[in-house]
């Protein structure tokens, strides 16, 4: 225990050369600028017995100025598979959201507000494997810098715009150098912590960072997600059609 | 044939296409009828290469105890050519036109299949036809012909759920030919600026997909089909958490003596409450309701009108396990007559590519209506589907 607290050496500072909006919108623009994105990816369902399940799926994603768009396939398990969730980004206001259901042939507009519901059963909500867009958020406190195992670490702290999100806060530990998030804690309505999240591995695609590896425990129930990008391709040519209700069917 | 069977497979894996099969087995125990054992089951092949496309999927459904409920058929077998804002599709295809959860009046394209699930209303056969999509954004309009009518396959007098006292021919009657095409033109838009909402308009010329029952003699009886000018109208408008939806259908019925012109509406409303210590519960709440223009010509015809002034409330609770364990319960009141046909079932995944079911459907009818030929019943199935 002792050795664990001895690691997380932590400082605090007060940083005022910039601001955490700066620095949230720095992170997010390292990452952005991939124009369009395919991505396989696995999904590890974790309970608190550690007993695993396993969600394979294609992601399909489309930088946009007003909002990204993305179109999600879901591969396996096998009786969900071709179901395809269709989503327009809207900042500042609810997304737009259609379902595609296969054995119907049906498209179905959803609602969105349902931002801390569970996607996929895992421990990721839907607002968390949204687009971490910095303009969804507001950063009233200033950055703190922060060590960890040795490594320094902007503190920013954020709080959704969107009054639906099931969060109250999110604190995040963003990389000092590179400006890619490291790690966050969730916290519920009731400013109690609900998520740890790990940004466990990144890698550098045409000069684009891009996370290939994230973990989230829900410390309240004792479940974790962890999400891996097995192929990730970007610059793909996608075009504003291959997100419209025709690809859904 | 076998071999020839096992080489047609064999080609279709090595071409690459793409499968999915579903297969399933399931208990019925009825209160009125003989227990049954089902199986049945799907298999649909995807060919596709950047412009085309080619679909195809076989049904069949086997009961141990109903020798009419047997059948393998080519439910789905139709090419698509796609352009760059335009497609073209012709073969044997099942659509969806719809917008409510527990009856779609507008939901025309295809016949229902009563013989694979007399209640619900999603069992649909195939159809051939041909149609030119254009695409722009989320909008799209589409020009189309359903080539012919085809017969429906009902259940027959003794069979769980045969909808009337008098044996069925299942060859269809028709005001000419059933080989008249059936034509449509729809167009769908979507608005995000004020109002996030869907719209349909549909307009169709042809053969209506609801039919009646004459008589072809003393014992036996036979649907009969006539011809119509349609309009229908689908939206649905997104405000906050609150889906709400609109069906509604303006029917001329163009030569016909025994069927008076009618219209018809049906107006829901679905509610989403989310993370209910985990659970995601979403609400429904619907009304459908017919309007014929001349009552005393529609009483000649026996239309088994179920969704007349009727109240739909349902249901679904979604626990966000990772079994994806799903419960639905629904009650379908006659507001006339009282009748009331009532439904939970809950779905759970067992393992990976399986899937339990159960259900339990109780019906509960008057005298002198069209669902008292069913009479007052309670059905509970089990069913257990593999998916590969």
């Amino acid at each position: 225990m002792r050795k664990k607290i001895g690691s997380i050496l932590l400082l605090t500072i007060s940083l005022y050369a910039q601001s955490s909006l700066e620095i949230a919108k720095k992170s997010y623009e390292i990452m952005s600028g991939y124009q369009s994105s395919v991505s396989k990816t696995t999904m590890i369902l974790r309970n608190s017995n550690g007993e695993e399940n396993i969600r394979k799926l294609e992601i399909k994603k489309l930088e946009n100025e007003n909002g990204d768009k993305s179109l999600i396939n879901f591969l396996y398990p096998m009786d969900i598979k071709d179901t395809k969730l269709l989503s327009y980004e809207v900042i500042g206001s609810d997304d737009e959201q259609w379902l595609y259901l296969p054995a119907l042939k049906r498209i179905k507009r959803i609602s969105s507000r349902n931002k801390s519901g569970s996607f996929m059963a895992s421990e990721f909500s839907y607002e968390d494997i949204s687009s971490q867009n910095y303009k969804n958020y507001s950063y009233d406190k200033e950055p703190l810098k922060v060590m960890q195992n040795g490594k320094e670490y902007f503190q920013i702290v954020r709080v959704p715009k969107d009054e639906n999100s099931g969060y109250s806060k999110q604190i995040i530990l963003i990389d000092c150098k590179t400006y890619l998030a490291f790690r966050g804690e969730y916290f519920d309505k009731q400013e109690k912590l609900l998520k740890k999240i790990d940004f466990l591995e990144y890698q550098k695609i045409k000069n684009i960072y891009r996370i290939k590896k994230i973990n989230i425990a829900n410390v309240q129930n004792g479940k974790s997600s962890l999400l891996s990008w097995d192929e990730d391709a970007i610059d793909s040519k996608l075009t504003q059609s291959d997100f419209t209700q025709r690809v859904l069917q | 044939m076998k071999i020839a069977f096992v080489f047609l497979f064999l080609s279709i894996y090595s071409f690459g296409v793409e499968y999915k099969s579903n297969l399933s087995a399931k208990y019925l125990s009825y209160q009125k009828y003989h227990n049954e054992l089902q199986y049945y089951g799907d298999t649909a092949f995807i060919y596709s290469d950047d412009k085309s496309q080619i679909n195809t999927k076989l049904g069949f459904l086997y009961s141990n105890r109903y020798e009419d409920k047997r059948y393998l058929s080519v439910e789905e077998l139709y090419f698509t050519q796609r352009f760059a804002t335009s497609q073209v599709e012709f073969g044997k295809m099942i659509k969806y036109w719809g917008e409510l959860e527990g009856y779609n009046l507008s939901d025309i394209y295809n016949q229902k299949n009563p013989l694979f699930a007399p209640f619900d209303t999603t069992a649909k056969s195939g159809t051939i036809g041909a149609n030119l999509t254009t695409f722009s954004d989320n909008n799209s309009f589409e020009v189309g012909a359903k080539l012919y009518e085809e017969d429906t396959q009902y259940p027959k007098l003794g069979t769980p759920y045969s909808p009337t006292t008098y044996n069925i021919d299942n060859t269809l009657q028709s005001e000419s030919s059933k080989y008249n095409p059936t034509l449509y033109l729809k167009v769908n838009f979507v608005t995000d600026k004020e109002l996030q909402s869907d719209s349909k308009i549909i307009f169709l010329s042809g053969y209506d997909t609801k039919r009646y029952f004459i008589p072809i003699n003393q014992t036996t009886i036979s649907e009969y089909g006539y011809k119509v000018n349609k309009l229908l109208l689908l939206s649905n408008i997104l405000y906050e958490d609150t889906i709400f939806k609109g069906e509604a259908s303006f029917t001329d019925v163009t030569n016909d003596e025994k069927m008076s012109d009618y219209a018809q509406i049906a107006l829901g409303v679905e509610n989403g409450f989310y993370d209910i210590f985990g659970i995601d519960v979403n609400l429904y709440s619907e009304y459908y309701r017919y309007f014929y223009k001349d009552n005393l010509k529609i009483k000649n015809v026996d239309m088994g009108e179920l969704y007349d002034d009727d109240l739909f409330l349902a249901l679904k609770c979604n626990f966000n396990d990772t079994q994806n364990s799903v419960l639905k319960s629904g009650v379908l009141l006659d507001r006339k007559t009282s009748e009331r046909l009532f439904k939970i079932e809950f779905e759970r995944r067992i393992e990976d590519g399986l899937v339990f079911k159960s259900e339990l459907q109780n019906s509960v009818t008057k005298k002198d209506t069209f669902l008292s030929n069913f009479g007052n019943d309670t059905q509970l199935s089990v069913a257990v589907t593999v998916t590969f």
